[in-house]
């Protein structure tokens, strides 16, 4: 009895927003069935923990999750074609290869959705947190566990990485 | 403000997370650095490309599907029974909050009633001659930029579509003597105008409510802004609204 309720509210507080975890976690492991993997254990970790969640923000809080298992994963099964940041993220000049090589194999034909894939994880998660899920700094600093000048500046520089890619027509 | 300052804060200010008076002065900084100014006009662009062109991703059916059944299947947590008294003492804390709230904003009369009426009528001028807004909504950078060019501030205040407020428009208007925003937001089949104006006052006061000829009016001000808002909504989305367009600018601080 008591179970039903709890799986009641917890279909109704995470349930709709198994969307942005998916599209979260589709741009962390850069598609295919990792995400659907990923959104599962999320999914099954967020249950098992569900009677931590005190209410409010549900999006945020699966969100947090979403984040936390894939640095796990990254950790114990590193990913194919996925960058891990090990550098520290406030020094001025971190590199970033993927973007780098793919910048300078095709100036021009790169779209922008490609550049981002090839970006950190740290960055690539900043753009899609702001302008996918639509977040506010606040919200995304609670997510990503920094300050809010540090998302900031990782958008900032994700953005600069991002801006030297072309328009898509031409 | 130098170019240095303005371009340290050019991503919050793109990202409308600027408090509305650090707003104010990059706005007047861009009106004369056509530098910055040109910065400014490539990251809104960047942001609209990313948005426009970048996917989102939707969770395929199925997986919905498989959470729902896993949720039905296993059990959660062991230790959920001493959880559930607090839970249903936040809702009854809560549900005592609104009502005193509630309570108090019936018992706080407006003490600007001409100005209530001036709103209204606002309101009901754009209802009836077909001239609700001037500018249609795309972003927060061509709307701000928009009202900067005609009023010299922008308001701190966005599309609230995600949270069932969709921003439809904006125009300017004029109320109490003076030429103010007027953002257009939609709920539902009904509009409400938004009546935005800088204020002297810099203290932040509390949300009021009044009801006049038919109309739900919720307003204050914050950080030396004046928000009033009208429409024909129930009181209680009135209130819902205000708190979204309140966290909107508090957030931004």
């Amino acid at each position: 009895m008591l179970a039903d309720i709890q799986s009641a509210r917890f279909e109704e507080s995470m349930l709709p927003h198994v969307d942005a975890a998916y599209d979260v976690a589709w741009w962390l492991v850069s598609g295919g069935s990792d995400a659907e993997d990923l959104v599962e254990e999320v999914c099954l970790r967020a249950w098992r923990c569900f009677t931590g969640f005190r209410g409010g923000d549900g999006r945020s809080w699966l969100l947090t999750i979403v984040r936390s298992t894939y640095y796990t994963w990254v950790r114990e099964k590193p990913l194919q074609g996925v960058a891990v940041v090990t550098e520290d993220l406030q020094s001025e000049d971190v590199e970033v290869p993927e973007a780098a090589r793919l910048l300078a194999e095709s100036s021009s034909r790169e779209t922008l959705d490609e550049v981002l894939q090839a970006l950190l994880a740290e960055f690539r998660e900043a753009i899609i947190l702001r302008e996918l899920v639509r977040l506010s700094y606040k919200e995304i600093s609670e997510i990503a566990s920094v300050p809010v000048g540090t998302v900031m500046s990782r958008l900032a520089r994700a953005r600069a990485r991002l801006q030297i890619c072309p328009a898509p027509e031409a | 403000m130098h170019c240095e300052e303005a371009l340290r804060l050019i991503h919050s200010y793109v990202d409308g997370e600027l408090d509305f008076a650090r707003r104010l002065e990059i706005d007047q900084h861009l009106d004369i650095c056509y530098a910055c100014k040109r910065e400014r006009h490539g990251w809104f662009e960047l942001r609209f490309a990313v948005r426009e062109q970048v996917p989102y991703f939707s969770a395929p059916p199925a997986l919905a599907q498989r959470v729902r059944s896993m949720v039905r299947e296993q059990k959660p947590q062991k230790h959920e029974v001493p959880s559930r008294p607090w839970g249903w003492l936040a809702v009854g804390v809560a549900f005592a909050l609104v009502v005193a709230l509630t309570t108090t904003t019936v018992f706080l009369r407006s003490r600007e009633p001409s100005l209530a009426q001036e709103i209204v009528a606002g309101h009901v001028r754009s209802l009836m001659a077909n001239h609700l807004t001037d500018m249609v909504w795309t972003d927060y950078g061509t709307m701000g930029a928009w009202f900067v060019g005609r009023l010299g501030f922008a308001p701190p205040v966005e599309d609230l579509a995600a949270k069932g407020f969709p921003l439809v428009g904006c125009r300017v208007d004029y109320v109490d003597g003076r030429r103010v925003a007027a953002l257009v937001y939609q709920r539902h089949l009904h509009y409400i105008n938004l009546f935005v104006w800088p204020s002297a006052d810099r203290k932040s006061e509390k949300v009021l409510q009044e009801k006049l000829q038919g109309y739900n009016l919720i307003y204050w001000s914050h950080n030396g802004v004046t928000f009033w808002a009208v429409s024909d909504l129930g009181s209680a989305e009135m209130q819902v609204l205000a708190g979204l367009l309140r966290n909107q600018t508090e957030e931004a601080e």
